[in-house]
């Protein structure tokens, strides 16, 4: 009996060893393994009125940058998005989109149009809102008051870089490419045409800065001329802005035996009636050179009507551009076949959008103050300048700016070709490269007259 | 000195031309239409775009063109008529924001479909050579844009002062009521008024453009020209235009050339201000159309 227990307790524990062994092991709940982290993307805004050809322009290379950056892979394998927002040159709004911009839509590096009014309302918004939301800021603006800020109060301001010379610089060492070539062609006497805006005081009236690293001092446009050219000045005008009859000035010009005419131009100044207005007017054979606004486009010889035959101007556009960097001509392609042009702004967005890429590459990360200090310490490739330019860190008052000096000029030859005539031997004291050096020579430079006689209507 | 005397006359003459050449449609429509047209500086714009559009976008002869804008711009000033002019004829305010939005809208249309950027310009000029007279030199273009104006306005006397079309418009100018009660058709000599009105500022823009920048925004000067010798001129006289715009055209050009040529615009605006706190009325003895 006790036998057949024990077999039959045996025999049971023998069945559930089988039924335990013939059993799944159990599986075992997989722990979740760490999804790949979401790379977010670095949110790059730009502040512009589309309105306006020249700010259009600018968004567009600034997306045209930032395609180009996503096609190689992005910043640190992240994207880079793009936004737009529409100031309409309008300082309540465009503060009002700097807010969203950096605080909803978390743009981290923002893009500002270069209009001084807009740029001191914003950069005391973003000293409010850098605490909280780390960014950057970059605008064209000329009104030194801006980067006067940060000199004054650095840690404050630290955020806002300025892509332009500040306004004393910008009345003083750039023109100064005009008026060499001035006295290269032999003029001694100048008219000197200054548009009356904010902007250009400093070479109407004369200015003096003071700022924690170094003052400024700069006297009128009139006046340091003939300091430090030797040129005569004999006849300075004002121009207004939306002003459309400028013959008075050009026939005075002419009468007081002006051999070159320099006009002081932006945006804000029709230089294409004054062109046209030149071309016919007793003026006509007085060399002319302009400084900003659509002269620096490749359309303004069609703009003119072919009259521009003979001008000078800063430029930068078209396929034949000098190349100051191997991108230089590409991103002008690139604008032209969109139908734009590309006058200095362009080149000057275009390339921040690189400085800000190579910065970030750097530090590594998104740490603000890291990118900031590691854009003051960069020296960097710009399509448009010499990195000494474009250097930020200069611990003078040209703090957080570009800095001022020789530029390409060109001049409308036959059919509207433009034709470099910067001196070579000023470029190479700029630090442009030699290519640069070998397509701009003075000697091609011919008088209105000339090109009037020769070129074919 | 002699020579910036030179420059005085001819310029007075130059910028007294453009002046009345601008004005010369608007006097009209305050004269015969009491109204002040906040839509007139559309006109500029719809022969000279309308030309460019029907030459490069439509590829047709650039003759064919310029005369296929006129009828655009008489097309689209009967719709303005029809549709603004007569339905807010009686409430003023209305009446001028209603012409100003439509020009508003004709300029960001243009804009948007020609910015600046296309490069937009009109071969019109007559002559490229610049003009002697006396030591004081111009450009031809723009003796030719004065003596055209000088035509088309003693072209337009004729017409007021010697077709019954032009009996009417002064018959009209001078009482509206009695004019109703002879029996005038309002609704056609208004519409034909505004058709007559539109066609100098049409003209002086195309012979202006080779010495003036063309862009969506060149109705605004020109208006103002139109304004301010109207205005001097004792809105919708048409003597009182053609003096005030010879004043206005001396301001220009001693400011111009003896003063400071940033001050011109401000110059002249000063100059009406002042004649007409002593002459509210304008320079004008009387307010009708002639």
């Amino acid at each position: 009996m006790f036998k057949k227990h024990v077999i039959g307790i045996v025999s049971v524990l023998i069945m559930a060893i089988a039924l335990l062994g013939c059993a799944q092991p159990p599986t075992a709940t997989p722990t979740p393994t760490p999804k790949p982290e979401a790379k977010e993307p670095i949110v790059i805004c730009a502040l512009f009125d589309p309105r306006v050809p020249v700010l259009k322009a600018n968004v567009e290379v600034i997306k045209v940058a930032v395609d180009e950056i996503n096609s190689a892979g992005g910043i640190l394998g992240r994207k880079v998005e793009f936004i737009h927002e529409d100031t309409q040159r309008k300082v309540d709004i465009a503060v009002s989109a700097y807010r969203s911009a950096v605080v909803e839509k978390k743009c981290k590096f923002v893009f500002l149009e270069g209009v001084s009014e807009e740029a001191l309302a914003i950069i005391e918004e973003g000293a409010k809102l850098y605490p909280s939301y780390p960014h950057l800021v970059i605008s064209s603006q000329a009104a030194v008051g801006t980067t006067l800020k940060v000199m004054q109060d650095y840690d404050k301001y630290k955020f806002y870089f300025r892509n332009l010379p500040p306004d004393p610089d910008l009345n003083y060492n750039t023109p100064k490419t005009h008026f060499a070539i001035a006295k290269a062609i032999g003029a001694k006497k100048v008219a000197l045409l200054l548009e009356e805006a904010a902007w250009t005081e400093c070479a109407r009236k004369g200015c003096t800065v003071d700022t924690p690293y170094g003052k400024i001092e700069i006297k009128a446009m009139k006046d340091w001329v003939p300091a430090e050219f030797g040129l005569e000045v004999v006849y300075v005008a004002n121009i207004a802005v939306g002003q459309k009859d400028f013959l008075p000035m050009l026939e005075e010009s002419a009468r007081r035996g002006a051999e070159y005419i320099f006009v002081l131009s932006s945006w804000y100044t029709d230089t294409i009636t004054m062109t046209k207005q030149w071309a016919e007017s007793g003026a006509k054979n007085i060399p002319i050179g302009f400084f900003g606004g659509p002269n620096q486009w490749g359309v303004f010889y069609n703009l003119t009507g072919g009259k521009a035959l003979g001008t000078m101007s800063i430029f930068y556009d078209t396929p034949d551009v000098p190349p100051v960097t191997p991108k230089t001509k590409e991103v002008v392609k690139k604008l032209n076949a969109m139908g734009l042009a590309a006058d200095m702004s362009v080149h000057y967005y275009y390339s921040e959008v690189y400085r800000i890429k190579q910065a970030i590459e750097k530090v590594g990360s998104l740490e603000m103050d890291k990118i900031i200090k590691a854009i003051e310490e960069m020296q960097f490739e710009h399509t448009a300048l010499p990195s000494k330019y474009v250097y930020f860190g200069y611990r003078n008052p040209n703090f957080h700016s570009y800095t001022g000096g020789y530029v390409l000029v060109a001049q409308f030859q036959c059919n509207g070709k433009p034709v470099w005539i910067t001196p070579s031997e000023l470029l190479k004291e700029a630090g442009y490269g030699e290519d640069v050096q070998k397509v701009s020579d003075i000697k091609l430079y011919k008088s209105p007259e000339e090109l009037r006689k020769s070129c074919p209507s | 000195m002699l020579d910036v005397l030179a420059y005085i006359f001819l310029y007075t003459f130059i910028f007294g031309c453009l002046f009345l050449g601008t004005a010369l449609g608007f006097t009209i429509i305050t004269g015969v239409l009491r109204v002040f047209h906040l839509g007139y500086g559309m006109t500029f714009l719809i022969v000279a775009y309308g030309t460019w559009a029907f030459w490069k976008d439509f590829g047709l002869d650039f003759l064919i063109s310029i005369l296929l804008s006129f009828l655009l711009l008489t097309v689209i000033t009967v719709a303005t008529y029809k549709l603004v002019i007569s339905k807010f004829f009686e409430v003023e305010d209305y009446l001028l924001a209603a012409l100003l939005s439509v020009f508003i809208i004709i300029e960001e249309l243009i804009s948007h479909i020609y910015p600046e950027i296309v490069g937009v310009y009109l071969p019109t000029s007559v002559t490229k050579e610049t003009v002697s007279i006396a030591g004081a030199s111009a450009p031809g273009q723009l003796v030719v844009v004065a003596v055209v104006s000088i035509l088309v306005t003693f072209l337009y006397l004729q017409l007021l002062t010697r077709t019954k079309i032009g009996l009417i418009m002064r018959a009209i100018s001078q009482n509206i009521f009695a004019s109703k009660l002879m029996g005038v058709n309002f609704d056609r000599m208004f519409i034909l008024a505004l058709i007559l009105a539109s066609i100098p500022p049409g003209i002086i823009i195309l012979l202006l453009t080779p010495v003036w920048a063309l862009n969506p925004f060149i109705g605004w000067p020109l208006f103002t020209y139109a304004i301010l010798a109207t205005v001097l001129g004792g809105l919708g006289n048409l003597k009182g235009t053609i003096t005030a715009s010879f004043i206005l055209g001396l301001v220009f050009a001693v400011t111009g050339f003896v003063i400071n040529p940033r001050m011109m615009t401000l110059t002249a605006l000063v100059v009406v201000i002042i004649v007409l706190i002593f002459k509210p009325r304008g320079l004008a003895r009387a307010e009708t159309i002639w």
